[in-house]
Parts: C-alpha cells; structure tokens; sequence
C-alpha cells in the first residue's frame, strides 16, 4: 500500500487508487494512523475525533469498520485497547521526510530531489476538521513540522544549485510560496532573478515583498531589501494594473458563454421527485451525491418550478455552530415579492426576535409560528424548502426541519435536501434526521451523468478539441467536465483539483489576491470586509470583483455579499495559500468582526472560527461566550453546548487571572444552562469544575463570578434532585457579594502585611496587619494566599522556621490551586530558603528544582538565577554558585544577592575558610546598602565583625547595637548581630577601653 | 537612582479602562518597593508601551509589574541621552 499525506490524501494499493471513505472525520483518523503507524489508544482517537459525540467508541468503531471494508481487514490490527496500521505493508509520503529531519545536510541531492518532490501541498490539505480541536492543533503542529523540514531541504537545493540560478529559482519560489513572510526568502528571489539577467521580474519581486509586508504585516521590508534591490534598474510595475491581462479578460467572455449553458440530463431523477411531489400535501425528495456531481443543479432545477414560493439555501462547513444559520440564509436569500414578502418578513423576524430579550417565545411556540407561516404561503401554491449540504447543517436548523417535516402533512409544502454521500456521517443530528424519515421520503443516489448527456453538455460548452476525452475523463461527473472545458487547453488529463488550481492560477494577481481573502469565509460573504481585509483599494476591488465574476469564481448574493460559484473553487483557493498565510489572514478577518461584536452576535460564531483558525484564544473565547448566550437564547442548546467547549479551550489557553476566570464561568454557564431539564451524564464534572472555579473566582474577590458558579451550582442540583444542595448554593449565591467585600478586605490587609514583611520595613504594623487579617479570615472561613503568606513571614521574622515552613506551605498549595504563578514561584523561594536555614538539603533542592522550572515559565527576573544559587549552595558547589551569582548580578536582583552571599559567607566561616567568608559578606552588605536592606546589611556587617575585620561604610556600632535588640532584624540577623556586639564589646573591654 | 525601562505588548490592544485598573492596582506597589513611575509611551494602536521608572534594582520594578498583574515582557536598566 502506498500512501500520500502531503496535499489531498491519496491512496494506493497495488497501484490501484483507492476510492477513500467520504467522511472526513473517517479520513482524518486514516491519515493520523498513517502518519506516524504505532498503537494508539482508543480513547486517544476518540479524543482525537469524537469528543463532542454521544458515543464516541461507536464512532470510532463505525469508522474502522469503513476503513477494513476500504483498505482490507488485514491493514487494521486492532483489539479491545489499542488501533494500529499494519505497517509492514505502508509505504507513506511523509516518512521519507521524517528520515531526513535534523540531518538534511547529510543526503545526497539526488535524495533530497526524490524526497522534495513528494511535497505536494500541505500535509492533510483540506483535512484540518476544524471542530475537531485536539485533531486540529495535531495537524497544524504536522504542518509546521514539516514545513520546516521542507523549508530545511529547499534551503539546501538553493545551495547546492548555486552554479544553476535557474534550478535554484524554482526552489526560492516555492520558498516564497511557503512562507510570504519570510524577507530573506523573497531577497533569494531577487538575487536569483539578477543572476539571471531579468531585473524586470527582480523588481517585481521586491513590489510583491512589500506589498504583503504592508499589507499583512503593518511593517516595512528591513533596509536587506533595498540593498538587494540595488541592483534592479527598473520601477516595479503596478501590480493591479495586471487584472487588466487581455488573456484573462478573453477568457472570461468564453467562461460567460458557458454560464449560460442549459441544465442537461437527470429526466429520470427530475421525474422521480416531481412524483413525490404529485400529491396534494407535504413530501420530502433526498438526494445524496458525491461533490460536483449536480445535486445543486438539480435543486435549483426543481426550484425554478416554485417562482418565489420556495426557500433554499445551503449550509456551511464551518458554519455549523450558528443557530438556525440554514433558515437564516434561505429567508435572507428568498426572492422578495409582493405576494409572499409579508409572510417572508414575518418568518425572518421570528428567528430574529428569539434572541431579543423582550420576547418570550419558546422553542414550541416559534416552530408552531413557522409551521402556520409556511402554511399561509402554500395558499399560493406549492412552497419550496431546498436545503444543500444538508451534511454540515447546524443541530437547531435539523431541529426546525424535522418538526415541519414531521407536522405540515396535508400542505403542500415540498422539500427537497442535498447531501454529500458518506460526510452525512460525521453529523448526528442530519444522521438522525434522514433515518427518522424512513420510507416516507423519496432518496434519489445522484450518480454521474450517462455518456449521451455528458456529451451533449460537453458539446454545449463550446468547441471542446476533444469531446470524448473530456467525457473520458470526468467519468460523468457535471462539474469536473465543466472545468476541463474551462480549461481549454486540450488537456483532459488534469485532475479536478489540478483544473481547479489552475484555474485561479490564470487570474489576475490582484483577483488571486481578493479570491484567496474571499476562501476565508464561509458562504455568504460580505464584500466590504473581504476588501477592508485585502487592503485592496476600493476601485481596483471592484474591478478584480467584476473579474471573478466573468470567470464563474464567484457570483453575488442579495445584501452585498458574495459566494463562491461552487465549494470546490472555494477549496481550490484556499488550499493554494501557505498555512501560515492562513492563520494570518484568519487572525486580521477575526478582528474585523469582531469589531462589531456586541451588537452582532449572530455573528460571534464566525469570530470564533476565524479566531480559533488564528490562535487568537481570546478572542475566540469571548466570542464563544456571545454565541453560546446568543444559541442559548434561540434555543440552539447542541449549537450552544457546541460553543462552550470551543470556548473552554481556549480559555484554557489564556494567562490565570480574572479574565480567564470569568470567560470560563461565563461558557460554564452556556454549558450548564444547555443541559437544564435533560439528563446530563457529564453533571459531576461540572459540579467539580464549577467548584474549583468558584475557588478561584473566591480568591480573586470576583463577587459577581462566586454568585453565578453558584447560582449554576444549584441550577445543576436541581437537575439532580438534590434540593437540600440546590438550597445550599442559591443561598451562598446570595451571600457572594458580603463574603467577597470581607475576602477583599482579608486580602488588603494580609496583602500590606506581606508586603512590608518580604521588604523588612515596618515590622510592627505589617504584625498587626497580618493579625488582622487572620482573625477576619477565619471569622469568615476564607483562605488566602496571602494570609498564609504574611504569617509564614512573621514566623519566619520571629525564629520559628518549623510553622513559618508550615505556613508557607499553605500558601504554595493555594497559589497551586488558582494557578497564580508568580505568588507559587515566590512561595517556592521562601520554602527553599527556611529549608536550607533548617538544614534540610534535600528538600532545599527539592524546592528550588520546582522554583527553576516554573521561573522559565513566567518570564525574566532573578528567580531562576536564585533556585541555581539555593542547589549550588546546598551542594556545596563552588563553581556552579559562583556562576549563579553571575546570572543573579545581571538579574539585578539585589536583596537576593545580599542574602545567597551571607548564607554562603555564614557557612564558609563555619566550614573554617574567614578569607572566602568575609569576601561573601562585604559583597552582601554592598549589595544590601544599595538596596535598603537593613536586615542583610546587620548580617553582613556582624559576621565580618566576628572575623575581625570590616565592611566599607559600616554602620555605627550604636545603629546596629539598637538594631540587634528591635523587632527591625529577623531572628537569624538578631542572633548574629548581638553575638557581634558582645564580641565587639568584650573587646573593647579586654583592651581596657 | 538607577532608570529602568519596561516593555509591554497587548493582543488584543489595551483598553483604556484596564490601564486605568492597572494603575490603580500599581500605585500602592510603587510606593512600597520604592519604585517611582517617570512616563509611559503608549503606541497609538493600543498594542504596545514602554515605560520608565526609578528605582534601586531591575528586581523591584518587576515585583511592582506582578504584584500588580501588569503584563510585560522585559525590564532592562537604562542611561538617558539628552
């Protein structure tokens, strides 16, 4: 078996092509086994892929058992645990590149030739399931793997071809293609061009970086650019002005000619549904076909037959998540007339006004109200639903369709639903909606079109070289045979993404350009954004717009949006763009919707996608917040509980803090109000999470999240039957506001305390503070960080290390709990100190390893430098302190400094060595004196003092004599501080002064 | 005393209330840790600041950000050219 993950999965078995499972969720597992062929744990995969789904180990199981039926049982070795490939027999693309990773340098070029020509796209185009998140970040992180290894490889033909500037050129382009954003690569360009004598094309180069510097960056090309530009003589031409290509221009008055091209063929499937449509009352025809085999056609077919009593509209990939999206679209994009525009308006309002919090209409009430809509128009005549792509409709939109399926017999309303054959799997709600309609619906298998019909339409679209070989080669399928006549060559050898391709290929730059920031969206797409993205200016848009027009890539909608003519040109256009142009454009179309977010939340679940496709987890969890409340209020509970996952990913992603906390309460909320009033098995986690994260929402004094996790809380123990807990919660709920005003004022008070402590200053008042603050603390049965924090410092001032480790401790495990990184790293610096004070080694070491590790993760600063100085010093490592003092100096951290050197100075005097000693010491009292540290100052000066010796510009002998007995020192500065003075003082007294 | 210049981004931009917010969570700080604030730059698309402080080590400056919550990305000591 051989098989392809670069570009659109192929494979092969026995040289055969094999015709892949068409659900894309099946595709997706093949090519995650494939990827990498070792066991993987079932609940990985079902992880991977089916999170969302009721039953998930069926899903899976399905899948598998279509792959044995594709591939043969043998390729798939499974039992009760684990799925694996059979990997002997495997022969996939992409292992040839992970041979080479890290050692590209090593191959010859013949190899690295053989291997470069496997990368035919993106690894798993088209594959990314974008729902599935764990299955999406896997394959963005492939795709960014290896697209370093291409990167690595083209980096090294470029080299090696060197002698070759025209070998090399086509390596650098492709260089280019991967990465636009990448300057040095676009300057290999340029050179390249020179060194071939075609400055011309070097200047447009050097345009082209700019361009997509300014217009996607927001910076300019670094002065590299100029200084290779140097060279290259001419202007660079005016990129836009090449949408005026005479060849394009020609070829569009062919294109127009062929969108006028009659509807051929399908007598027997237009029959068969006009007879289901026959009788008097409501019927329902489906047609299930594979892409580009006509089923659109055919429904805009059917539809011509209704005028303007029908609705038709079709769904959308990566739309799935808007509430009603479906019967939005149909009503927005219904022909307005007189006739039925009433009753058009009054069903377009009803889904809207759902959402407004004046209405109060339920789910029954507003199905009710379409269904007697619907009603009133078929008194007209005969009314037309046609839904397309009925495999990516959205949960609520199935809901809707099943209930006027199910109670509009005896009116003559008619459906007619397309599907792609096999991706209907991979949607449960349409699942379940075509099984519940059984034998009363007429199925229609779209197949392709006969030899006769596809050659009259071959005939029809012009004078084709070779009709036979076009009908040949698109084996009856309408769509595939339009776009080999499209491409006019007398090629019909191409593939029908290879036509695609090359289709938006031979546009304008500029109409590529707006094509591709069109292939963001999903269906209807709103013109003004597409060229507020672009930066295209307005003019020129408009031309490049009237240019996709004539060439059938897109064709305009009602409302100034636009789609593309079919979703396979979409696809071709998008999969042509590099993935991290992708992710960039995504991340600038996100922002501009969101622009208007508040006021449009039908809208946030298309911000969320964008932001989601661009790792802008922000964004995307504020705007899954707005669209879950928004589906919640339209009664979209799948679409809604849908939305609260997505968000919760992200907003797993975001720093802790008060955001963080309340995004997440926030789709806790969407998740938990999604499933009020029916059975949830996923009840007990939410308890549990809504919990910890009133926990954390409690230590962060948010009044208004503690009173609506607990408000959830007892919205879930009502579900339950557990009245006595649902009382319980509703009445913490009320008692949020009191009990957060005494957490503040808990957290004040113990916060100034620890404050004064952690700088030594005011020793009297941060006691009575941090007094204070654990009386009020324990009157309310709060626990702060920071209580615990200030007592273990004030025992720690007073000598007793035993409670102050106890205390801090406390703290370190409360930091833990709500993920407050900075205080964790800072109790973990005083565990590891008081240990190492009580001569505890090894947890000492066990304390600053935990510090090391997280201070890398919360940016620069000492703190790192620090848990280094803890371990060398409790090792006893000379080099390796000396070394952690280096990188503490240039942490700047100069408390820290002063208290690693005394500690070693104390140890070295104990250890015999008063030389080394006295050096640590004078150290720490510069650094202390420059910092305002009196505690390490005393420390230093008094153990200088015991070896005889002193600091430079000590203290007076009275300063530290005082110092020695107020509560100003620590109990460890006191302690050496009076054995000094006493020392000093009897000798003084020996000399007879 | 020593200037020390703070960097900052913002994805998405900052608004004015949380610099309003954060202000007023640093104000205590500064006074504690002996930090004391000179200007802040704000880049007019609300994505980027830095700021300039006084104070006797690189390490008091960033206790100020974090006791604060205020994001940065890195601090670094720094001579003015007049």
């Amino acid at each position: 078996m051989h098989a392809e993950l670069f570009g659109h999965m192929r494979v092969a078995l026995n040289g055969q092509a094999v015709d892949l499972p068409a659900s894309k969720k099946t595709r997706g597992l093949l090519g995650y086994l494939l990827s990498s062929p070792r066991p993987r744990s079932r609940s990985e995969l079902c992880d991977l892929l089916w999170q969302e789904a009721e039953d998930p180990r069926g899903a899976l199981r399905w899948s598998l058992s279509k792959l044995r039926t594709t591939l043969g049982p043998e390729t798939i070795l499974a039992n009760r645990n684990t799925v694996e490939l059979n990997a002997a027999a495997i022969d996939v693309d992409v292992a040839h590149f992970g041979a080479v990773y890290g050692d590209v340098e090593s191959n010859t070029t013949d190899t690295l030739l053989a291997i470069e020509m496997l990368y035919r796209g993106e690894f798993l185009n088209g594959l990314e399931l974008s729902d599935c998140y764990g299955f999406y970040e896997w394959c963005q992180s492939e795709r960014s793997r290896y697209g370093r290894i291409h990167a690595e490889i083209l980096d090294t033909l470029i080299s090696r071809h060197s002698d070759q500037p025209f070998v090399a050129l086509e390596y650098a382009h492709k260089l280019v293609g991967m990465n636009p954003f990448e300057e040095p690569a676009h300057i290999r360009v340029i050179e390249l061009l020179l060194a071939l004598g075609r400055p011309e094309d070097a200047a447009v180069q050097a345009t082209q970086c700019r361009k997509i510097f300014r217009l996607e960056l927001g910076v300019e090309p670094s002065q590299a650019l100029d200084q290779a530009c140097k060279a290259v003589p001419l202007p660079a031409p005016n990129l836009h002005t090449s949408c005026e290509n005479p060849q394009t221009k020609g070829d569009a008055s062919g294109s127009s000619a062929r969108s006028q091209a009659h509807f051929i063929g399908r007598e027997a499937e237009r029959r068969l549904i006009r007879s289901a449509f026959d009788g008097s009352s409501s019927a329902v025809a489906l047609i299930v076909g594979a892409p580009g085999i006509g089923k659109s056609a055919l429904l805009a077919e059917i539809g011509k037959e209704y005028g303007a009593r029908r609705l038709s509209a079709r769904a959308i990939e990566v739309e799935r998540s808007r509430p009603f999206g479906v019967w939005m679209d149909a009503l927005d994009q219904s022909a307005e007339t007189e006739v039925v525009s009433d009753i058009q308006h009054k069903l377009r309002d009803m889904l809207c006004a759902r959402s407004g919090s004046s209405e109060t209409l339920t789910e029954q009430q507003m199905f009710d109200g379409f269904r007697n809509h619907l009603t009133d128009l078929s008194q007209f005549g005969p009314v037309l639903i046609a839904l397309d792509d009925l495999q990516w409709m959205e949960p609520s939109s199935c809901a809707l369709l099943s209930y006027l399926i199910r109670h509009l017999s005896g009116v003559q309303v008619h459906f007619c639903l397309a599907a792609r054959a096999g991706e209907v799997d991979d949607n449960e709600a349409v699942q379940t909606l075509i099984s519940g309609l059984g034998s009363d619906a007429q199925r229609i298998a779209l197949t392709g079109l006969s030899e006769i019909e596809a050659s009259a339409l071959a005939h029809k679209l012009g004078p084709a070289t070779d009709v036979n070989g076009l009908v040949r080669e698109a084996q009856g399928n309408p769509f595939y045979l339009i776009e080999l006549a499209r491409a006019n060559n007398g090629s019909t050898t191409a593939s029908l993404q290879d036509s695609l391709s090359s289709r938006i290929e031979r546009l304008s730059q500029a109409a590529v350009s707006l094509a591709s920031w069109a292939s963001i969206f999903g269906r209807s797409i709103p013109i003004d954004i597409v060229i507020e993205a672009s930066g295209m200016d307005i003019h020129i848009a408009l031309d490049v717009i009237e240019e996709l027009e004539n060439h059938e890539v897109i064709r305009p909608l009602p409302a100034g949006s636009i789609e593309f003519t079919h979703d396979l040109v979409k696809d071709a256009a998008y999969e042509r763009l590099s993935n991290i142009r992708r992710r960039l454009m995504h991340g600038r179309v996100a922002e501009l919707l969101a622009m208007e977010m508040a006021a449009n939340p039908d809208r946030a679940a298309r911000i969320l996608h964008h932001s989601a496709m661009s790792d802008q987890h922000i964004l995307a969890a504020r705007a899954a917040v707005i669209a879950g409340q928004y589906a919640l209020r339209s009664f979209a509970n799948s679409e809604a509980s849908e939305l609260a996952r997505k968000g919760l990913f992200h907003a797993a992603k975001l720093n802790v803090g008060s955001e963080r906390i309340s995004l997440t309460m926030s789709l806790l909320g969407v998740q938990v109000l999604s499933s009020s009033g029916i059975s949830n098995s996923n009840a007990p986690n939410l308890v549990s999470d809504l919990s910890s994260l009133i926990s954390k929402a409690s230590q962060h004094a948010m009044a208004e999240e503690v009173a609506q996790g607990e408000y959830l809380l007892s919205v879930i123990f009502q579900d339950l039957g557990d009245l006595e807990a649902a009382v319980a919660a509703t009445t913490r709920a009320a008692e949020a506001a009191r009990r957060m005003d005494a957490q503040k004022r808990v957290r004040q008070l113990a916060n100034s305390a620890r404050c004064l402590l952690e700088l030594g200053r005011d020793i009297s008042k941060a006691t009575d503070l941090s007094h204070d603050a654990d009386k009020l603390a324990q009157q309310e049965g709060i626990s702060d960080i920071e209580v615990s924090w200030s007592q273990g410092l004030l025992a720690y001032w007073d000598g007793d290390l035993a409670r102050a480790a106890a205390e801090i401790e406390k703290a370190l495990e409360l930091a833990r709990d709500i993920e407050d990184r900075w205080r964790e790293c800072k109790c973990l610096t005083w565990a590891a100190m008081i240990a190492l004070e009580q001569n505890l080694t090894d947890t000492a070491i066990g304390y600053a390893r935990d510090l090391g590790t997280l201070a890398t993760k919360i940016g620069e600063g000492a703190m790192g430098p620090f848990s280094r100085a803890i371990i060398a010093i409790s090792r006893q490592n000379d080099q390796e302190f000396r070394g952690a003092i280096k990188a503490l100096e240039a942490a700047d951290d100069k408390s820290r400094l002063a208290y690693i050197l005394n500690l070693a100075a104390e140890r070295q005097r104990k250890n015999g060595d008063p030389s080394q000693a006295v050096d640590f010491a004078r150290k720490a009292y510069q650094f202390a004196n420059e910092i305002g540290n009196r505690n390490e100052k005393a420390f230093a000066q008094s153990l200088v003092l015991l070896l005889g010796e002193e600091v430079e510009n000590p203290v007076t002998p009275a300063e530290l004599d005082e110092w020695s007995s107020s509560s100003q020192l620590t109990a460890r500065a006191r302690q050496i501080a009076r054995t000094a003075m006493q020392s000093r003082r009897e000798m003084t007294k020996g000399k007879g002064l | 005393m020593p200037r020390f210049i703070v960097e900052r981004s913002f994805e998405p931009p900052l608004t004015k209330e949380e610099l309003a917010s954060t202000e007023e969570r640093m104000a205590p700080c500064l006074d504690v840790y002996d930090v004391t604030w000179l200007r802040s730059y704000w880049s007019t698309d609300r994505k980027r600041m830095i700021c300039e402080y006084e104070a006797r080590d690189s390490e008091s400056v960033r206790n100020v950000q974090r006791e604060a919550g205020a994001d940065f990305e890195r601090v670094w000591t720094a001579d003015l050219i007049d």
